[in-house]
């Protein structure tokens, strides 16, 4: 069971004239294999949440768990998997090596066959082709097997599908449920869409900015799986609507 | 690949070069062009007579040179590794490098003539000196290209720090290399001839001054051309190398201080 | 974005104004740095040259190079004046050469693809070392040192005007050929402006290589500038005037480029 926890997280960072507090008490559990999307505006921090999370950064204060570990100890055993905005792809490997990548680092017979993985997001064919030659949503779903290569226990993801066009970006939500449910791992997706944030996650915590604060937590009781169908049901556009008006709630409220 | 090359980069110039040079006899038989310069033909006439000689001297340019290029090389690679590793040196190394840059080669040869002396040595170490700026800022401009996403992807997936260096540092950093490479070659090439100039009885620098000085107007352009010659050579053998082994790069937009 | 607040980093800002101040931090952090290196340095070869008794043949003391500088000040001043023409009036007319070319190639895209990759080539070959030929053409006075110059200078700040030239968005040049501008129109009032900085970029680059250019061919013609004396003193083994010309070429050839630096920084802000 990889659970998340985190308990009055904040972090704080030094420029050179001033200090600026990116997050503030941040107490939240991300259940294990559950689905969790970050939402908010601009500078509320949730890139930074998603990299405490993954170690990249340290904590000013409070402290993260996962599966009742240090991140630091997570990271090390590979149970951490993370996808970018961009792909981040290298750009001298082939997509096989480009997957393979976390198993050579990590040195150990490989948790999942690459191929397989790269079957599973829909490139079969694709193995020797480089990144450059690849379109944006094809790159992404490579970074998607290479983040999946070692069955991490939680799944990080900072707006994965924000550079794609709107088709492209349905048709991955719809496969990385797929992928997720599949592996059993817990999710994290942070997302500037309101739809995909309600379409893919169980809760949508929606952060405010100066400090990053979690000003609210939205339960999605939609039924699983979901299907694109559902995007046009009254009771998915009133989720959209909560999730709008809370994201608006800090001073500027829209009439919906 | 290289019939590619040709049709794409070569063509236009090559043809361009052509009607420079058939515009040239032109110009010269119709009494347009002053003694000092010569129709393409006169300078193609002496070739089979100057060949051996050419030979001879271009021989020695061309060891001096690329003696005088690898050991800039191995020294700029070693020096931006010592910076990658140890960032406090980072700058104080490329300080002395562009300190170096600053000091006119004209100036310090003569100094370089006192304490090695005339001859091979000499034109090895200016060449070394000529080449060696472009290709330690290549180098740690290239150690320094690391995309940040792939820095944080390499900690998110506990790579070593000589995982680090062989799976993402180096390679990041060849299209720079390359770049480089490409840059320093004409100027390890120029080096060897500032030096020659100074004084030796052999190689394409000497026969510069000697065409020069007695007036022989076909010989200085044959070893001029010759030079320019070489230097393309070299740039070509990089540029192909280039293709072959970063194949995957666009070549990066860098070294806007280099000449 | 949040990366960016993470650590900010100015290496990592793009654009040219960045490197151009990096570059200046660096001559700067490299100008504190060669006078702490020099003065250590100037110390230890006075001692050596006091304690072993060195012939001064061999080695001026730094005194005696001082000596030299301000003893022979009229010399150097005036050699100095010399090298300082050929450069600037060689930059000055390679800039309009290039300019002008970069403007034509801009113009007809049939004399770009014919030349520009041509000017690519030429960016990379070893032009110093057709210095003896412009010698041959144009004797041994000043106007080889301005052709050397010029020569070496043109390629540089051609390629880049060029590039700035073409730096102006496509969709600001639409709009002028919507607006029924002439091509003299859209460059005048377009292009030149986008243009610019990377022309200011040209000078910089053309700068650096600039004075060495200009002493080479000095060196090889016999013109009465710094290249000639350095040279000259060092024959007649007259080592203190020959360190002195050394240090005020340096010290020339690092204030043009200074002076460039800050020009470009002030037109790319």
């Amino acid at each position: 069971m990889t659970e998340i926890v985190l308990s009055d997280v904040s972090k704080r960072f030094r420029l050179p004239d001033r200090e600026v507090t990116a997050l503030d008490g941040i107490t939240e559990t991300f259940r294990s294999g559950s689905f969790t999307a970050l939402i908010g505006p601009s500078g509320c921090g949730k890139s930074t949440l998603l990299r405490l999370i993954a170690d990249v950064l340290p904590p000013s204060t409070g402290e993260i768990r996962i599966g009742n570990h240090d991140p630091a100890i997570a990271r090390r055993s590979h149970e951490i998997g993370f996808v970018f905005q961009d792909a981040s792809l290298l750009p001298w490997r082939t997509v096989l090596d480009n997957v393979s990548l976390p198993i050579e680092v990590a040195g150990k017979a490989p948790a999942r066959d690459p191929r397989a993985l790269i079957t599973m997001v829909g490139l079969a064919g694709f193995e020797q082709a480089r990144p450059s030659q690849l379109s944006g949503g094809m790159q992404q779903r490579v970074a998607i097997a290479r983040a999946l290569a070692l069955e991490p226990k939680v799944l990080l993801m900072d707006e994965p599908f924000g550079a794609l066009d709107e088709i492209t970006r349905q048709r991955m939500n719809l496969e990385l449920l797929d992928i997720w449910k599949a592996s059993g791992t817990t999710a994290v997706l942070v997302t500037h869409s309101i739809s995909e944030a309600v379409f893919m996650a169980d809760t949508v915590l929606v952060l405010s900015a100066n400090p990053g604060r979690i000003a609210h937590r939205i339960h999605i009781d939609l039924p699983r799986p979901r299907r694109l169908e559902m995007m046009r049901l009254p009771a998915f556009n009133a989720v959209e609507n909560d999730v709008r008006a809370a994201l608006f709630d800090d001073g500027t409220r829209v009439p919906a | 690949m290289t019939g590619r090359l040709l049709d794409g980069a070569l063509l236009p110039p090559a043809l361009v070069l052509l009607a420079v040079a058939v515009g040239a006899e032109l110009a010269k038989a119709a009494g347009l062009l002053p003694v000092t310069v010569p129709a393409p033909s006169q300078v193609l006439a002496i070739l089979p007579d100057a060949l051996d000689d050419l030979l001879h001297h271009a021989g020695r340019t061309v060891r001096s040179a690329v003696t005088g290029y690898a050991i800039a090389a191995g020294l700029a690679l070693v020096m931006a590794a010592v910076a990658l590793a140890l960032r406090m040196l980072e700058r104080p190394i490329v300080s002395l490098a562009v300190l170096v840059d600053c000091i006119p080669l004209i100036a310090i040869a003569p100094i370089f003539v006192i304490f090695i002396g005339q001859g091979p040595r000499l034109h090895v170490t200016v060449a070394a000196i000529s080449a060696f700026f472009p290709l330690l800022i290549g180098c740690v401009q290239g150690f320094r290209s690391t995309d940040r996403n792939m820095d944080e992807l390499f900690h998110v997936i506990a790579a070593s720090r000589w995982q680090r260096l062989c799976k993402l540092a180096l390679p990041s950093a060849l299209p720079y290399l390359f770049a480089a490479l490409k840059i320093a070659a004409p100027l390890a090439l120029l080096g060897t001839l500032i030096a020659e100039w100074m004084g030796t009885d052999r190689g394409l620098g000497a026969m510069i001054v000697y065409a020069l000085f007695s007036f022989n107007v076909p010989l200085a352009w044959l070893a001029i051309v010759t030079v320019c010659a070489l230097s393309a050579l070299a740039y070509g053998l990089i540029a192909l190398a280039e293709q072959r082994v970063v194949g995957w790069s666009r070549p990066p937009d860098t070294l806007a201080g280099g000449r | 974005m949040a990366r960016a607040v993470a650590e900010p980093d100015a290496r990592l800002l793009p654009g040219r104004y960045a490197e151009a101040q990096e570059r200046l931090a660096a001559l700067r952090r490299a100008i504190v740095f060669a006078v702490l290196l020099m003065g250590t340095l100037l110390l230890v070869w006075a001692g050596i040259i006091a304690a072993l008794d060195v012939p001064h043949y061999m080695a001026p003391s730094p005194q005696a190079v001082w000596g030299a500088l301000t003893g022979e000040w009229a010399v150097l001043s005036k050699a100095l004046g010399f090298t300082l023409r050929s450069t600037l009036a060689g930059m000055a007319l390679a800039l309009v050469l290039a300019l002008v070319l970069a403007a034509l190639f801009t113009f007809s895209d049939l004399l770009s693809r014919a030349f520009l990759p041509l000017i690519v080539i030429l960016r990379t070959a070893p032009i110093l070392a057709i210095a003896p030929l412009l010698i041959m053409i144009f004797g041994r006075g000043q106007a080889t040192s301005v052709a050397v110059v010029v020569m070496v200078s043109v390629v540089p700040l051609m390629v880049n005007a060029a590039r700035g030239f073409r730096s102006a968005p496509a969709n600001v040049v639409e709009l002028m050929h919507v607006c029924g501008a002439s091509w003299w129109q859209t460059f005048q009032k377009v292009r030149l402006p986008f243009a610019a900085p990377y022309v200011f970029t040209g000078i910089r680059m053309a700068a650096a290589g600039a004075v060495l250019s200009a002493m080479l061919a000095e060196w090889l013609s016999g013109a009465p500038g710094l290249g000639t004396l350095i040279l000259e003193a060092s024959s007649f083994r007259r080592l203190p005037l020959m360190w002195a010309g050394v240090v005020i070429s340096m010290a020339a050839s690092v204030s043009l480029y200074v002076v460039t630096v800050q020009l470009e920084r002030k037109m790319t802000r």
